[in-house]
């Protein structure tokens, strides 16, 4: 018995070892697959594991004035960011940065809604531009939790904003469009910007620069240990402009003091916008981390409209600035020649209809060169009785009028030179004559934009295909405008300067001090209602006592020096009252800068 | 009682055995101290002390008489459950389970002690077993009452891997003490029918676990992330290993628990599958040893003891191994002599003296029996 229950014992433990035996080979054959033959595929996983991809950003080119000062820069900045794909609790982490950072740059449902769009793999920016104490408390509480890092970045920098946004515009984060459209990963990365107005806009692909790329080991919460390989990246290019900042801001602290307005300056040899100005003005700077809904709002309620760029966009009746070209067509159309006179008591009957010129005493007789420097309407009313309006519309146009002028700014309006067929094909009329005599000083349907007005003068004041440009020229070469007869252009020319120079011209309050830098210019009131037969009567129209929309647009356009034009400029002050009161001053202003300039 | 010279016993003392131990211990040091950033603290240096301190104890009982043993069974027995009974009561919360006694410097655990004492016990009841007794079912009642009352206690701990280890080591000693096939079978079908009632007493950890480890690419940043980095960290390894500290997935820490439980894996990882067989054939040597001192024990009290440390030995080895492969749920079991954690050492240590008292006693005068 006992023998036989130790026979039973050794057997058991005999079957009880195999058992043990079968399973440690279990165990072998497993670990045999897993190192041995799934070894490869496991090492890729562990690679995977540690090993981070990371787009290295590049920096955006720096926009430059003619003189090399920088008008928009890229800066170094800290700023938090999240990469939801190493982190457990997404909401347990934003409570934490909370703790430190209570108010991000977007709202915590903004956030969310990124975090939940994006990539797993892609940060989600927090904070941008942290100060020091911001990164210092980040580093010491945050450290351990994984997936919030500080990174940096480029952030773009505008010095002059006042005077420049309108120009350079602003960068911001890609459209989805335009992700889906090139299709490139690296423009959903937080720190991807193009451009969205401006030459930020129009010269994004050359400033863009290309991305570089890093390898980084990363360990299990997220940190990086060390870069394992790096691709740098490619800065973008330089942009030189054709501005002069110092002019710029001097031509944005000429026009503070009234509410809106915008000024053009043209460098006739070349095309060259020495100065573009348009005030109000928003601030590019504070759309560079994303426009915020309600600075948004307000810059798009506000009457003065400071996100518009008047010098490009606004449209506005050339009133009296267009007389040049209405004198222009006629001499041209043999409507009148330098010495039609004409008779003027202050009004004109054409039909029943009665004209007034600006002068309610009227200016007696006048010649063309009367005409024009003082400004006489009843002279270019009589023209307008005669002159067609496609005569003057093909004069306009030669002289930049009715179509985009093709500066490299987006967004630029081409405003309007009417014609029969205009008519005819927008409002399914034909041409009253009545038009054509409102037509012939500036009103009416005519309707330019600050900078077709500086074209028009450098055209005038050089008789050349003027095309202003702000980086890139588009005609390498001026050439003479077609159908001019030099010797009217000069005739217009002197009786410009004659309006300035001389005791009874428009503008003899605001020329120039030089001798042999004299300016030429026309002053121009454009009304921008009708008066009514009752105001005239009384004979008020006082700008002053009327709300400011109602007011006339004070314009003037000039060149400078009158023998050898080197400049020309348009200003147009909404709403204010007399061009020569208004707008010729801040003419003289920047002709003196000019002159002192050397430039 | 008649003691032999300790000459001769130190002659008969099984070195190869102490040899493959410090074996183990060098082993353990330089794993912990990669797996503390090439740093002796926090793991290193304070598991070598343990060894040490283990090795005293373990030599002590290696020389000791192995009647003490037989004599103080119970009362051993009594004690652990005693103790089991106050950690129930009383206990620290240790890693969101009761499981451990303070007692000044030292926090003793006593499920762990109770891996020893249960198989002291039930191999005390098959020694005064009569050899005509062991086919009857009656026979097996108090051993399983034995197993029950503390596998329960560790239970309600909750500590689902060492009621296993109570559970399948006794079961061993039952198996080889000669039940019935039949009454092997009916407990196993009874069991089956048991696991569906045990499912809903189990916390919702544990519960995870086990789905986690019926499949564990369900949740891969949750509770299926530790296997799933686990079989990444040893398969990574592949033939040679990735090298001495040089092992990616653990130094950066997307191996969870490197130091404890996911041991294996970062030796896997550096050392590759010649160092995972090379670990395995030194268990295996270990296991061996304690079948020979199985069988070749004239003694039954020996013949059990050893064959329960054994197989709570292999079972060691193999719940943990399979653990870390994806091949069991993880159930919290170390992998012996090399984890870090001072209980389950000391009991492993305890049982390898033991065990060494055993194979010794062959050397004694047998006026017991």
């Amino acid at each position: 018995m006992e023998h036989k229950k130790k026979k039973s014992f050794t057997r058991r433990t005999f079957i009880f070892g195999g058992v043990q035996a079968g399973l440690g080979t279990l165990i072998l054959g497993r670990l045999y697959y897993l190192q041995m033959i799934a070894g490869k595929e496991y090492l890729t996983l562990a690679e995977e594991n540690r090993i981070s991809f990371r787009f290295i950003m590049p920096r955006r080119g720096t926009i430059l004035d003619r003189f090399g000062e920088p008008l928009a820069t890229s800066k170094k900045i800290f700023r938090l960011v999240v990469v939801p794909e190493n982190i457990k609790n997404i909401q347990n982490s934003l409570d934490a940065i909370k703790k430190i950072i209570p108010k991000p740059d977007i709202s915590w449902e903004d956030i969310a809604k990124q975090i939940k769009k994006k990539p797993k793999f892609y940060p989600t920016i927090i904070k941008e531009n942290l100060d020091w104490k911001e990164v210092s408390r980040i580093e010491l509480s945050l450290t351990h939790s994984p997936g919030v890092f500080v990174e940096e970045s480029w952030k773009r920098y505008y010095p002059f904003p006042a005077s420049t946004s309108h120009i350079l515009g602003y960068t911001g984060m890609p459209s989805e469009k335009f992700i889906r459209k090139k299709n490139l990963p690296y423009f959903k990365h937080p720190d991807a910007r193009m451009g969205k107005s401006g030459i930020e806009k129009i010269y994004d692909e050359k400033i863009q620069g290309i991305p570089g790329s890093k390898n980084i080991e990363v360990n299990a919460r997220g940190r990086i240990v060390r870069e394992l390989k790096r691709n740098p990246p490619i800065s973008g290019n330089k942009i030189y402009t054709t501005l002069d900042v110092r002019l710029q801001e001097k031509i944005k602290d000429l026009l503070k003091p009234y509410k809106s307005g915008a000024v053009v300056v043209l460098d006739i040899q070349t095309g060259a916008v020495r100065a573009l100005v348009s005030t109000p003005s928003f601030d590019s700077n504070s759309f560079t981390l994303g426009i915020d809904k309600a600075l948004w709002k307000t810059l798009t309620t506000n009457e003065y409209g400071p996100l518009f760029n008047k010098a490009i966009q606004g449209q506005y009746a050339p009133a009296s600035t267009f007389k040049m070209v209405t004198a222009l067509a006629a001499l041209l159309f043999g409507i009148i020649t330098p010495k039609t006179t004409v008779y003027c008591p202050g009004y004109i009957y054409i039909g029943k209809r009665k004209f007034h010129c600006w002068r309610k005493h009227g200016h007696g007789t006048v010649d063309l060169d009367k005409a024009i420097k003082k400004s006489c309407d009843v002279y270019f009313y009589e023209i307008g009785k005669k002159l067609d309006i496609d005569q003057l519309a093909e004069v306009a146009q030669s002289l930049g009028f009715g179509s985009k002028t093709g500066i490299d700014l987006p967004e630029e309006s081409g405003a309007l030179m009417p014609t029969r067929e205009w008519k005819k094909r927008v409002k399914n009329k034909s041409w009253y004559p009545g038009e054509s005599i409102i037509s012939a000083i500036g009103q009416g349907y005519i309707l330019a934009t600050p900078l077709q007005l500086a074209v028009m003068t450098a055209r005038l004041a050089s008789g050349k295909t003027v095309t202003p440009y702000i980086v890139k020229p588009t005609l390498t070469k001026l050439e003479d405008i077609k159908n001019l007869d030099p010797y009217y252009l000069k005739l217009i020319q002197e009786s410009m300067s004659n309006a300035v120079n001389t005791p009874e011209g428009t503008s003899w309050k605001h020329r120039l001090p030089w001798e042999n830098w004299k300016m030429a210019g026309k002053t121009g009131t454009a009304q921008v209602r009708r008066i009514t037969l009752e105001e005239r009567r009384m004979g008020i129209f006082k700008n002053n006592v009327l709300p400011w929309k109602y007011r006339d647009n004070a314009l003037f356009v000039g060149f400078a020096p009158v023998h050898n034009p080197r400049f020309a400029i348009s200003v147009v002050v909404e709403h204010t009252g007399f061009g020569g009161t208004y707008a010729a001053p801040i003419a003289k202003e920047i002709m003196k800068y000019l002159k002192e300039n050397g430039a | 009682m008649l003691r032999l010279p300790t000459l001769k016993l130190l002659k008969l003392f099984p070195w190869s055995i102490l040899i493959l131990l410090i074996g183990f211990m060098g082993l353990s040091f330089s794993l912990l101290y990669s797996a503390g950033n090439l740093s002796f603290y926090p793991w290193a240096v304070p598991q070598l002390i343990r060894f040490c301190i283990g090795f005293i104890f373990m030599m002590i009982i290696a020389f000791t008489d192995i009647r003490f043993w037989l004599d103080k069974a119970y009362i051993f027995y009594i004690v652990c459950l005693i103790s089991l009974l106050v950690v129930e009561l009383f206990g620290f919360i240790g890693m969101g389970a009761q499981r451990w006694i303070k007692l000044g410097v030292f926090n003793i655990q006593p499920s762990e002690l109770m891996k020893i004492s249960l198989v002291l016990a039930i191999a005390r009841y098959f020694h005064y077993t009569e050899s005509s007794e062991f086919s009857y079912l009656k026979t097996y009642l108090i051993p399983f009452a034995l197993v029950l009352m503390p596998v329960i206690l560790v239970l309600k701990q909750p500590d689902l891997g060492t009621s296993i280890m109570l559970c399948m080591v006794s079961l061993s000693m039952i198996f080889v003490a000669g039940i019935a096939w039949r009454w092997l079978l009916a407990g196993f079908t009874g069991l089956l029918v048991f696991l569906p009632v045990a499912w809903a007493f189990l916390k919702t950890y544990q519960k995870n676990r086990v789905l986690t480890f019926l499949n564990p690419e369900k949740d891969p940043l949750g509770t299926g992330y530790h296997i799933i980095q686990s079989k990444i960290a040893l398969g990574s390894g592949g033939f040679w290993g990735k090298g001495f500290n040089h092992g990616t997935q653990s130094s950066l820490n997307f191996l969870p628990e490197k130091q404890t439980d996911f041991i294996f894996s970062m030796f896997g990882e550096e050392f590759g599958f010649i160092g995972t067989l090379l670990l395995l054939c030194a268990y295996g040597f270990l296991i061996l040893y304690g079948f020979r001192v199985t069988l070749y024990s004239r003694f039954t009290f020996c013949k059990f003891v050893a064959l329960g440390i054994t197989s709570s030995l292999f079972l060691y080895v193999f719940v943990n191994i399979s653990m870390v492969m994806g091949i069991l749920p993880v159930v919290g079991v170390p992998l012996p002599f090399i984890s870090y954690g001072g209980t389950a050492l000391t009991t492993l240590l305890i049982g390898m003296g033991i065990l060494i008292a055993t194979d010794l006693q062959r050397h004694r005068s047998s006026s017991y029996s």
